[in-house]
């Protein structure tokens, strides 16, 4: 099989993983109007045709999502593809013999503002989205947003659509599947990359989340590697400092490295302990507050300890004053 | 509740209610979807998106009816639209507040609304300014 191009190929991947046979690339492929006893369609030359190139995500029974790829480099693309694709688009759902045919077009360096109206009005869906603003997506990212539609569009059929069929129910429905990758982006490109990740899933997470999932829960055990530094939690949860990120969620009972008790220190004063000694003292306690310096990350717990988790070393500090009356 | 005939997705945490006028949780409502398989559209790293088009659900809105643009029945009424999607979304845009017509509101920035000028045109909920109309006739107070 070729693709003409890198997106192409991606595409045509992403919907034979989604929808398996009904899911189809063809090159210049010369469409026809499926009823050609309409007396308007009568030609010298024979019923409408167009050479095309389009990738189809078959839905059962009879629903057609067509799909055009258009890589153009850094340019955006033009009012006159989405037109193009409109004139398909509606003259196969004009002269259909019973297929349902949607239409997607697909640009990942974007579109001009004036493809919006001509994609709203013809009910066509474009990704990325068209938000007003100069939002850059990647590539990937254009990549990713498919998937999300493709997926998302076969669960939708399962169910009443009508409001899909006419304009702008199709274009809305994908804008509203889509337009929130910008937030995901922004908090990747904030993280420089991806500070916080949900355990298991391997999902981009933020502070606010770990704190919505952590803060309240008891520690159960803590854990200490050769390369990283934890806790376990209770409701089967868990949290771990590995090098620059933090990752929490479900636990899955396997940090990474072999285990190796950390450095500990007490005190603002930096004072040695043990690694038992911190076990001791913070095991069973409640998460009450959280806190994420850059350098280091902190939970306050409900023993008025602060836990201080560094490179390689924990830190615990008894925050009751007067402080120096209640070292540790 | 004046009418529900009006459809809406729903990307914030709205005001919900069901057809015997009894105030939903958004949260609880959506756990309650993830328990059957078909009714999750989508969950990944960027959110859930739950169907909820055939549970009667509804959303109060002050608006007039978004497909219409035909103002609420009476100053005092709630329009009441049907929910066919609910999203919840794991990275939120920045949140902004805006009065528009009687109604002060929380809404994302990237928030898209239609405002009436010589024709009738989008813009995001960060772009409003005071005095501005909606097509639905409310004003933007601020």
């Amino acid at each position: 099989m070729t693709f003409k191009n890198q997106l192409e190929e991606s595409v045509f991947r992403i919907a034979k993983d989604i929808c398996g046979s009904l899911a189809t690339i063809e090159h210049n492929k010369v469409i026809q109007i499926e009823r050609t006893d309409k007396i308007e369609t009568a030609t010298f030359s024979g019923p409408p045709k167009k050479e095309i190139d389009v990738i189809t995500a078959g839905y059962e029974p009879n629903v057609r999502l067509l799909i055009s790829c258009k890589q153009y480099g850094t340019n955006k693309a033009e009012p006159s593809d989405v037109q193009e694709w409109a004139a398909v688009v509606g003259t196969m759902n004009k002269y259909s013999k019973g297929n349902v045919f949607f239409g997607l077009i697909i640009s990942p360096s974007g579109f001009t503002s004036g493809c919006e109206g001509w994609a709203t009005s013809s009910n066509l869906a474009l990704i990325p989205p068209l938000k007003n603003r100069p939002t850059k997506f990647e590539f990937e990212t254009s990549l990713e947003m498919t998937g999300r539609v493709l997926r998302a569009f076969g669960k939708r059929l399962a169910f009443p659509h009508e409001e899909l069929l006419g304009p702008p129910g199709f274009y809305n429905f994908v804008f509203e599947l889509t337009k929130a990758f910008e937030g995901r982006d922004r908090q990747k490109k904030e993280q420089q990359g991806g500070r916080y990740e949900l355990l298991g899933k391997g999902w981009l997470s933020s502070f606010g989340e770990l704190v919505e999932m952590l803060i309240g829960k008891n520690i159960v055990d803590v854990v200490a590697t050769t390369e990283c530094l934890g806790l376990k939690l209770s409701g089967g949860l868990a949290f771990r400092v590995v090098g620059d990120q933090i990752l929490f969620g479900p636990d899955d009972n396997s940090p990474p490295g072999t285990s190796n008790e950390s450095l500990c220190k007490k005190n603002l004063s930096s004072d040695d302990c043990t690694f038992e000694f911190v076990k001791n003292l913070i095991k069973d306690q409640r998460l009450t507050s959280a806190a994420d310096f850059g350098s280091h990350f902190e939970f306050g717990l409900s023993n008025e300890i602060n836990l201080g988790f560094y490179p390689k070393m924990l830190h615990v500090v008894r925050t009751r004053e007067p402080i120096e009356a209640n070292l540790l | 509740m004046k009418d529900k005939h009006s459809i809406s997705f729903s990307t914030e945490e709205p005001i919900l209610f069901n057809s015997n006028h009894e105030r939903i949780d958004v949260n609880k409502l959506i756990e309650t979807c993830m328990k059957d398989p078909k009714r999750i559209l989508v969950d990944d790293e960027i959110g859930v998106v739950v169907y909820v088009g055939d549970m009667g659900i509804y959303r109060v809105s002050a608006f007039g009816d978004p497909t219409t643009g035909q103002p609420p029945p009476d100053p005092n009424g709630h329009w009441g639209q049907q929910v066919i999607q609910i999203s919840r979304v794991r990275f939120p845009a920045r949140i902004i507040r805006h009065q528009i017509g009687s109604v002060v509101m929380s809404i994302t920035a990237d928030s898209v609304f239609l405002i009436r000028e010589k024709y009738i045109r989008k813009i995001r909920a960060e772009d409003l300014e005071k005095g501005m109309v909606l097509h639905t006739g409310e004003k933007v107070y601020w």
